[in-house]
């Protein structure tokens, strides 16, 4: 059997339920490259009371370690946030049954409802993005389209923040929000939110024009995550959470 | 002051008349006497003593072509000739005429306007006179013919003045013959050589005379005194009463074009862009207070003054100091020497101006074929000076000792530039440093080279052949999918028709991306439909990449890294390592993920690769080998052992031919068989043959020799000797 169970926004937030299915598996496997934990894989290991091997996005995407032994032991897979929000996972669980091994998924905690902290409405965001940084041959900037239909149609953006946990690599939102503003040559955004580390200790929001949020700085923001949100047409009640976040 | 002195002041004053200015080359086939001619054509200059002419071969300044006898850098010299009165400043390149030094002849081409062709009185036209005409006729370079070696005729053919006549004749017809075929359309008729108006000449290098009709008739010689005086020893009277260089510089200057008017039909096919701007005006008019156009056509690297650019100066005038544009890199670079060319010493000059050929140094990053300007914006660069062969054999060099590494790097890079036929790249899998060229003696010559006049002991390995995989059929369509398992792409691979793999070679579809508008009806005429010629994205080393996709949203995002997984893909065949050529690439459709961190390189650059492999594994991949057709002349007693060394060498006879007792064999011959033949057709005819090659492109392998090489070419590179097969790279459910 694969059990597939969420650790929630900062690692610590698997479900009870969730719990006793990965404490009773014969094996303990976990991702860390979607999003990063508060705290160490060896210390989340130790407060589930169980012994954890983090796998490489390669080892769980390419040679799909999971599945190689949940035909005849039960093998438990943790996962960062809510393990069907990332789209990747979903392959695993289909390849898993395509070979016919039993699947159970164990929700959590995933930023998608959590961004709701930022007091928008979850019924008015559009379509979600990542801001990547470019590299060679590869300049996207589809995302930035996906902003701007999204604002035409007055829904909010959720804007994820390039990530190569392999490399150390996590995208600070100032460069988050230089790209963004490298194309907005009509300022079509008037505003933003920078949500950091939302679920963990030290949460913090924080809400302004695109310029104002930036001229923060990168130490204002401090470690990552984080991530970004292009309000669309703001209803009143949003206006006035939004305030209580307003860049001063 | 000396002479030179002299002539570099009155060289001087010339540069500022196009008028009074030739910019000219000498091509032939090798051995048929250019560097003879040019000695000859200094001495008259005033700067080389009258004895040496003809035999001190000064513009083979290099002690390795004096020792070869033969020349291998196109070198330039200016000189001044008076002719009816008026001087004119006359700019000669001097350019090699084997058949491995191809590039060098190419690219000098595109700094002058016409061309003395040189061709052996016995020997006639030859494979390498009709590659030089060409290459002159397709750079609009107008040429004269010079009939060289008459003593030859005269002394060991004892031939009556009628039977040398006749001869001429021959040597003519087949010259204008291929003028006829390879002239621009206007110039068909009036590039015509003819005898009667004297742009044709005939005499002796050797000897130091040539004559030409007109001449003739002034003076009254004739051919009969012509074969006297060479008879009764007299050669010495003959040149001075007819001086090759006079007539030679004369005939130049009567019917070779000035600059000026040969920029106005030059710059049309050598700057195809907007001729109505204001330097496309200037370069047509060869304005010399326009801003700067110039083409690099050669970079020596000397030294004490480091990299030399020499180039020839279409508008403007370039001034020591300047800051100039290089195209390429779309950087500026102040230009801190310029001079001109007086055999081998450099004339240093305060300024030249347009329709000049210079020397200039200071472009350190310029390469051979780079466009200098000046302007507010570095103008749009020339065209591609167009090489007729492509590398065919490589070796292995490594230094003799480990420390000279990173020297041998630098100067590596060095000889590359100065010579562009060649590529030094590293294996990036052995780490092997390799050096490609033309053929065996070419990069005998360099691996001299490296050596002596830089100073790198280096070890060499045995030369390799260069190989090439293509497709005989069309692959079915096939999946690549990306390790997120996301993406998704269609591929389908096809053998090029030949039209089009001609049309890419001969430069009619230029390599690169596709861009305009401007190719659709090239491409529709060699068979593309509309929609399909509409797709072609790329050009890639004989290969082509055709977008066939339709409303795939995200298609421009990726578009880059399809590309570039396409170019690795070619660079490195699947089969054997080697670059894939002749092959039509069609995406037909993609699957994208939504978001675009997942679908970056390191998804959609292994998906597109999977997808080529397959199609290709999946197109009956097979192995080319280049070829070279064999030239051999040697007295008639040693044609069976010719004919038997061309065979045992997998040679197929195309052609046999006698001339008096010298017998010629013609055939087509594998490269790979080549190596050696110089020892074994000197045993095997006690060294009465000459021979000389030319390059036929590639050619299937024969079928039973394909498995052997590809597992004798993976095993070198470090590869496991098996070619992966299609299975390996096609996924279950496509």
């Amino acid at each position: 059997m694969l059990i597939i169970a969420g650790l929630g926004l900062d690692g610590n937030g698997i479900t009870v339920e969730a719990l006793r299915a990965v404490q009773t598996a014969d094996v303990v496997y976990a991702e860390f490259y979607t999003s990063l934990p508060q705290k160490s894989p060896g210390d989340i290991g130790a407060s589930l009371g169980v012994s954890i091997t983090p796998l490489s996005r390669e080892e769980v995407e390419e040679r799909e370690l999971p599945l190689a032994e949940a035909a005849s032991r039960d093998v438990a897979f943790l996962v960062m946030g809510d393990p069907l929000v990332a789209t990747t996972h979903i392959s695993l669980v289909d390849e898993a049954r395509r070979r016919g091994i039993h699947v159970k998924v164990f929700h959590a905690a995933s930023i998608f409802s959590a961004v709701g902290s930022t007091g928008l409405m979850l019924y008015k965001f559009g379509k979600a993005a990542s801001i990547v940084y470019p590299e060679e041959n590869y300049i996207p900037k589809s995302f930035y389209e996906t902003v701007v239909d999204n604002i035409e149609r007055g829904l909010h953006t959720l804007l994820f923040l390039d990530l190569k946990a392999d490399k150390g690599i996590y995208m600070d939102p100032v460069d988050g929000l230089d790209i963004l503003s490298s194309l907005d040559g009509e300022t079509r955004i008037a505003s933003v939110i920078v949500a950091s580390r939302i679920g963990w200790d030290s949460e913090n929001i924080v809400y302004g024009t695109l310029d104002e949020v930036r001229s923060l700085g990168k130490a204002f923001f401090g470690p990552p995550p984080h991530c970004i949100v292009v309000p669309g047409t703001l209803h009143f009640a949003e206006e006035d959470y939004l305030a209580h976040y307003r860049v001063r | 002051m000396g002479r030179k002195e002299k002539m570099a002041k009155a060289a001087q004053e010339l540069m500022h008349k196009p008028l009074q200015i030739r910019n000219i080359g000498i091509a032939a086939h090798i051995d048929h006497g250019k560097t003879t001619l040019s000695d000859n054509l200094l001495f008259g200059a005033g700067l080389m003593a009258e004895e040496l002419a003809g035999k001190q071969l000064a513009l083979d300044f290099d002690e390795q072509e004096q020792a070869r006898g033969i020349t291998i850098d196109a070198s330039n010299i200016s000189m001044v000739h008076t002719y009816e009165g008026k001087d004119y400043l006359i700019n000669l390149i001097d350019t090699p005429g084997h058949v491995d030094f191809g590039g060098d002849v190419t690219r000098a081409m595109r700094a002058i306007d016409g061309a003395i062709i040189v061709v052996c009185a016995v020997e006639g036209k030859m494979p390498q006179t009709e590659t030089v005409v060409r290459q002159a006729l397709k750079e609009r370079v107008k040429p004269v013919l010079f009939i060289n070696k008459v003593d030859r005729l005269i002394k060991e053919l004892k031939l009556s003045p009628e039977e040398m006549q006749a001869r001429f004749m021959k040597s003519i017809s087949e010259i204008n013959k291929l003028i006829k075929q390879a002239a621009p359309k206007e110039f068909k008729e009036s590039w015509q050589v003819s005898v009667t108006d004297g742009s044709v000449a005939f005499g002796s290098a050797y000897a130091n005379w040539a004559i030409n009709v007109p001449y003739m008739k002034e003076t009254g010689i004739t051919f009969k005194d012509i074969i006297d005086m060479t008879n009764s020893g007299q050669v010495r009277d003959l040149a001075h009463k007819a001086p090759i260089h006079q007539i030679l510089l004369d005939m130049v200057i009567d019917h070779l074009p000035d600059p000026a008017t040969a920029q106005k039909y030059r710059i049309p096919q050598l700057w195809r862009h907007d001729l109505e701007s204001k330097i496309g005006l200037d370069m047509i008019d060869a304005n010399e207070k326009g801003d700067v156009a110039m083409v690099v056509t050669k970079i020596n690297v000397d030294r004490h003054a480091g990299e030399i650019a020499t180039g020839r100066i279409f508008s403007g005038t370039l001034k020591m100091g300047q800051e100039v544009w290089l195209s390429g890199t779309r950087q500026k670079r102040r230009i801190q020497q310029l001079g001109i060319y007086m055999g081998p010493d450099r004339e240093s000059m305060d300024e030249v101006p347009a329709g000049n050929i210079v020397a200039i140094t200071g472009l350190k990053e310029a390469i051979a074929g780079e466009t200098i300007s000046t302007g507010p914006e570095p103008i749009e660069p020339f065209e591609a000076i167009k090489h007729y062969s492509e590398p065919v054999v490589t070796v292995a060099v490594e230094p003799e000792n480990p420390k000279d590494l990173p020297k041998l790097i630098e100067v590596l890079r060095q000889v590359a530039k100065e010579d562009p036929t060649l590529q030094a790249k590293i294996d990036e899998e052995t780490g092997e440093y390799l050096l490609s060229g033309m053929g065996e003696l070419h990069l005998e010559v360099v691996e001299y080279r490296i050596r002596k006049d830089k100073n790198v002991a280096i070890k060499t390995s045995e030369p390799i052949v260069v190989y090439r995989e293509t497709i005989n059929r069309q692959s079915p369509q096939v999946e690549g999918k990306s390790p997120n398992k996301h993406n998704k792409f269609y591929v389908v691979a096809e053998p090029m028709p030949d039209e089009v793999f001609a049309a890419i070679k001969d430069g009619t579809i230029p390599e690169g991306r596709v861009k305009g508008k401007e190719l659709q009806e090239t491409f529709r005429e060699l068979g593309f439909d509309r929609d399909v010629a509409k797709a072609i994205e790329d050009v890639y080393h004989g290969n082509m990449y055709l977008n066939m996709t339709r409303g795939v949203v995200h298609i421009g995002e990726v578009r880059e890294l399809v590309i570039e997984a396409f170019h690795s893909v070619m660079d490195r065949g699947i089969v054997a390592g080697e670059p894939a050529t002749k092959i039509l690439i069609k995406l037909m459709d993609t699957k994208l993920h939504e978001d675009a961190i997942h679908r970056g390189p390191s998804q959609v650059i292994p998906a597109m690769r999977q997808g080529l492999y397959a199609a290709i594994l999946s197109g009956e991949p097979i192995i080319l080998e280049p070829m070279q057709k064999l030239y051999v002349t040697a007295p008639q007693d040693y044609m069976g052992s010719i004919t038997k060394l061309v065979q045992s060498r997998r040679g197929q006879i195309l052609d046999m031919s006698q001339d008096g007792d010298l017998t010629t064999v013609v055939s087509k011959t594998p490269v790979s068989e080549m190596f050696g033949f110089t020892g074994d057709i000197r045993g095997s005819t006690e060294g009465r043959a000459l021979w000389t090659t030319e390059q036929l492109g590639f050619e299937q392998m024969p079928r039973e020799l394909q498995e052997n090489t590809i597992r004798q070419v993976r095993t070198r590179k470090g590869l496991k000797p098996e070619p992966p097969k299609a299975a390996d790279y096609l996924n279950p459910q496509a």
